[in-house]
């Protein structure tokens, strides 16, 4: 995957993805998001801003490894944090569905706003 | 990752032995088992009463309710349960939280007619608002630390001196028979003690509680907003000197975690800006003290964010230190907003 790194809520989220090494015939089904999640102390919390997910029989018709292109706009909130009990973060995640059951997924990161971590 | 269970000492973390779909399953197998328990023991106590109602099995009565109650909750939780851990398996985490955000936005705009997306992760601030203030536009309502721990201290004291009261009629009673109870009447001393500690504890909550007063705080707006400015009107009451009092705006995090079998939460302030004080006053019982200040949010501050585990609260705390009383501490939830974006689509879900 690649996006840009930082970016400002109400901006516009341009990212492609594509999938390679991986055999079209293994794969299931797909899904992308954007997403928001926490990490620390607490427990993991997770909230999506965009999901798609590609099914077996959509899958027939594309090339997963040809990149494909999404875009959203951001939401003013939650913006990234880095605090000292909970950390906010946000990711493009890609998740693959196996026909043997197995899964993976890679993330993507972005930093969205500009706080810092002295307030 | 551990193939061996350790037999002695509790777990701790997150870590797993095995493979979590073999945890899951098994779970699902378990509750899918409680569910058909529960649908063999609820038909047969039914149809038993129907088909056999001259029987002396299952009568109706104490023991009929109890099994028909048992077995219909057998039924509900392992459902319930059963459902939950199979769109565990069968849905990533991504899609479950798409699903639960889309019956959100669907329930609001039904019920409510908003077309705009609302920000799940923000408190909402509607419950905020519903107190109208007399100066200002809201008045804010106080955490309830200091009321809860006056109301427990009370039950307490009442509770134990009860229970004493009870032990010791029937301790005189038994001493006036000739039944001399050595062991209840040794019994009674530390109870004895215990009684006046909690009695000296609540008296010193209630006079504090009077002495201070209480404390009114009104705001002039709700949600804040960055690089906005507000104002804060202060009425505290009761019949003090304070050496110093202080408003200040106060951001904590908040976290909740599991460890082992316990859930506990855990809080870190972030920063505390001073919005008045600290100053010495005098408060008395016909002229309660009367404050007003302003502030202004920073443009580049976190918002207000509510998760299930994890939380960024935002609060005004009023602290003061009186000779005569420990220092007391009472503290306002309110919400921050982000700054508002421009009014654009933002992205739907699938």
């Amino acid at each position: 995957m690649s996006l840009q790194a930082g970016l400002e809520p109400g901006e516009s989220l341009e990212f492609e993805y594509a999938v390679q090494c991986v055999a079209p015939e293994l794969v299931d089904s797909l899904e992308v998001s954007v997403m928001w999640y926490t990490e620390g102390k607490g427990g993991e919390d997770i909230g999506v801003h965009l999901f798609q997910r590609i099914g077996r029989e959509d899958l027939t018709e594309l090339a997963l490894d040809q990149p494909r292109r999404l875009s959203c706009d951001l939401p003013a909130s939650p913006l990234s944090f880095e605090g000292r009990l909970l950390k906010i973060r946000w990711c493009v995640r890609l998740r693959l569905f196996l026909r043997d059951g197995r899964e993976l997924s890679a993330d993507k990161p972005f930093y969205l706003g500009h706080l810092t971590t002295d307030l | 990752m551990a193939k061996l269970f350790r037999l002695f000492g509790k777990k701790r973390g997150g870590r797993m032995s095995g493979w979590w779909v073999v945890g899951s399953v098994s779970e699902a197998v378990f509750y899918g088992l409680l569910f058909l328990l529960g649908i063999v023991s609820l038909t047969t106590v039914v149809t038993w009463r129907v088909f056999w109602p001259a029987s002396s099995i299952l009568e109706i009565g104490f023991g009929f309710w109890l099994m028909v109650i048992a077995s219909s909750s057998f039924v509900v939780i392992g459902l319930t349960a059963f459902l939950f851990q199979v769109s565990h398996v069968m849905a990533s985490p991504e899609l479950r939280s798409a699903m639960v955000d889309r019956a959100k936005r669907d329930h609001l705009r039904r019920s409510k007619g908003q077309t705009e997306t609302a920000g799940s992760s923000l408190p909402d601030a509607t419950i905020l608002k519903d107190s109208p203030g007399v100066r200002l536009a809201y008045r804010l309502a106080p955490n309830q630390g200091d009321t809860a721990k006056l109301a427990v201290s009370a039950a307490f004291a009442v509770a134990w001196n009860a229970m004493l009261s009870v032990l010791i009629v029937i301790c005189v009673q038994n001493h006036l028979v000739g039944n001399h109870e050595v062991f209840l009447t040794v019994l009674l001393v530390p109870f004895a003690v215990v009684s006046y500690l909690a009695t000296r504890w609540f008296f010193r909550l209630f006079r504090r509680h009077i002495g201070v007063g209480p404390t009114t705080l009104e705001i002039s707006d709700l949600p804040l907003l960055p690089g906005n400015q507000y104002a804060l009107y202060l009425c505290q009451y009761g019949r003090v000197t304070f050496k110093q009092l202080k408003v200040s705006l106060a951001c904590y995090e908040e976290t909740t975690y599991q460890q082992g079998t316990d859930v506990r939460t855990e809080r870190h302030e972030m920063t505390r800006k001073v919005v008045l004080g600290p100053e010495q006053f005098v408060v008395e019982p016909e002229k309660p003290l009367e404050l007003d200040c302003q502030f202004t949010l920073p443009l580049d501050m976190m918002h207000s964010f509510q998760s299930s585990h994890n939380a960024i609260v935002w609060k005004v705390v009023v602290e003061g230190d009186a000779p005569r009383w420990r220092t007391f501490c009472r503290s306002f939830p309110i919400v921050v907003h982000p700054r508002p974006v421009p009014a654009r689509d933002v992205a739907n879900l699938n």
